[in-house]
């Protein structure tokens, strides 16, 4: 391996990263309704978003993006793109992990701050939306630091659809190289290289701001 | 003066089997300073909750300034907004600072922009004496400090009438001083007050009629001077006795 592979393995991590990003923002464009529905709705609607979690939860992500690929490409345009079909994969179940995070940082902000804004006048919108959410998502920042992580690893599956990812960089200098675990060696290393510092720093800022706001 | 601001009439409500209040009547007219007594359990903060709007009566009927609420299916929220409420426990939002906790109904209740808020924010955290703490988070502030913020926060809407659940009950001795001294000067300008507290103090100091409640009713009303020196009934004799710890 020479130093125009390891520039090749590199080519490969904006692709990993523009799927974990996108995936990240479907998931948390899902989530967030999910953890409100999951406290407000009726109890069908709330039925619903509990099936929806438990299922997008017990499926491998490997099978779900298989399946919307391979499975759906025939018949839905959109999975006829492999980058797409991973980036939709990882979204829906990041949406049922990241519905989850906000419940629980929800739940923490307390009954007596929402009676305060409520005596106040505020609709109860106006209460999540000035009061609860600015809280909830202080108390998730470490919750969503490990999603990242965790949709940033899991991109990797991507590459059995054919991305052209990190893994698939690696998989590519490997076999044009003969070199086994060099180029796998440099993905691992570039994974940790990007998961470690974004999880610690959303870790770092989730304290900081506790700390001030007196948080738990 | 004799404007009846807030009432409830035969109020009544129960959380499953337990009846926590079998028919209160109650009225504060504007100015008033109405001081709420009984012993723990006795549904006085329940009392509280449902004149303030923020959970409805399993019977009865609330008239806010001669407007009965639930009939006439009014506008809670901007009901709300007329009646303050400062709670026990500490409440304050503590993602803001005590001015933003005071801004935060100003701004999205009352619709005020951002530079009007802030003004009349620091007016009323000036009438609470904690204009110089106006940039401090809840967490670094004591728990007396904080309740005197939740005082300005209810007080800074202009409300028709505040109403008080024990808000030093959860509070060290020597911080409950600073808030009755508080509440005090509020009495004193005027503002129409209903108070649920064990400060006997400040009861006799600006009440102009105390309410002992126990299991649900209430048993004995009057001026201070009645209730708490020459009470009738022999329950309300027995708590003001435990609480005077005589």
């Amino acid at each position: 391996m020479d130093p125009q592979d390891l520039f090749f393995i590199l080519q490969g991590l904006p692709v990993t990263l523009s799927i974990s990003f996108l995936s990240f923002l479907i998931g948390f464009l899902i989530g967030i309704p999910l953890s409100i529905i999951k406290q407000h709705s009726a109890i069908g609607v709330r039925l619903l978003a509990e099936g929806y979690e438990k299922i997008l939860r017990g499926i491998p992500v490997l099978v779900l993006m298989l399946a919307f690929h391979f499975g759906l490409g025939g018949i839905i345009p959109i999975f006829r793109d492999p980058y797409l079909s991973a980036v939709i994969a990882l979204g829906l179940r990041s949406g049922a992990y990241q519905g989850q995070i906000f419940l629980g940082a929800i739940n923490s902000v307390g009954r007596n701050q929402m009676m305060a804004a409520i005596s106040l006048g505020l609709t109860r919108w106006q209460t999540f939306r000035h009061v609860i959410l600015p809280q909830a998502f202080i108390v998730a920042l470490p919750g969503l630091g490990s999603e990242i992580s965790l949709l940033i690893k899991d991109s990797s599956y991507s590459f059995i659809l054919g991305v052209l990812d990190l893994t698939k960089h690696a998989d590519i200098v490997r076999r044009a190289t003969r070199s086994f675990l060099l180029p796998y060696l440099t993905a691992a290393l570039l994974y940790i290289m990007v998961t470690f510092p974004i999880a610690n720093y959303l870790d770092k800022l989730g304290s900081k701001f506790k700390t001030k706001y007196g948080l738990r | 003066m004799e404007e009846i601001i807030l009432e409830g009439r035969r109020i009544k409500k129960n959380y499953g089997d337990l009846e926590v209040l079998r028919g209160i009547d109650i009225s504060v007219k504007r100015g008033e300073t109405k001081v709420i007594i009984g012993p723990s359990g006795s549904g006085k903060s329940t009392l509280l909750r449902i004149l303030g709007l923020l959970e409805p009566p399993t019977e009865g009927e609330i008239y806010f300034e001669g407007r009965n609420v639930y009939a006439e299916n009014l506008d809670l929220n901007k009901l709300r907004a007329k009646i303050g409420f400062v709670f026990q426990e500490p409440s304050l939002f503590r993602h803001l600072t005590a001015l933003g906790n005071v801004k935060l109904g100003l701004r999205y209740v009352l619709g005020m922009s951002e530079e009007e808020a802030t003004k009349k924010a620091l007016e009323t955290l000036r009438m609470v004496h904690l204009e110089e703490w106006k940039d401090h988070y809840p967490a670094q502030l004591s728990g007396g400090q904080q309740q005197r913020v939740g005082i300005a926060r209810a007080l800074a809407m202009d409300p028709d009438i505040i109403l008080f659940d024990e808000p030093t009950a959860s509070l060290d001795i020597e911080l409950t001083w600073e808030v009755i001294d508080t509440m005090k000067e509020l009495a004193k300008r005027g503002i129409t007050m209903l108070v649920v507290t064990h400060e006997l103090g400040f009861a006799k100091e600006v009440a102009d009629e105390i309410i002992f409640i126990d299991n649900g009713v209430i048993l004995e009303s009057g001026p201070p001077e009645e209730v708490l020196y020459n009470p009738r009934t022999s329950r309300a004799r027995e708590f003001l006795k435990r609480l005077l710890g005589e």
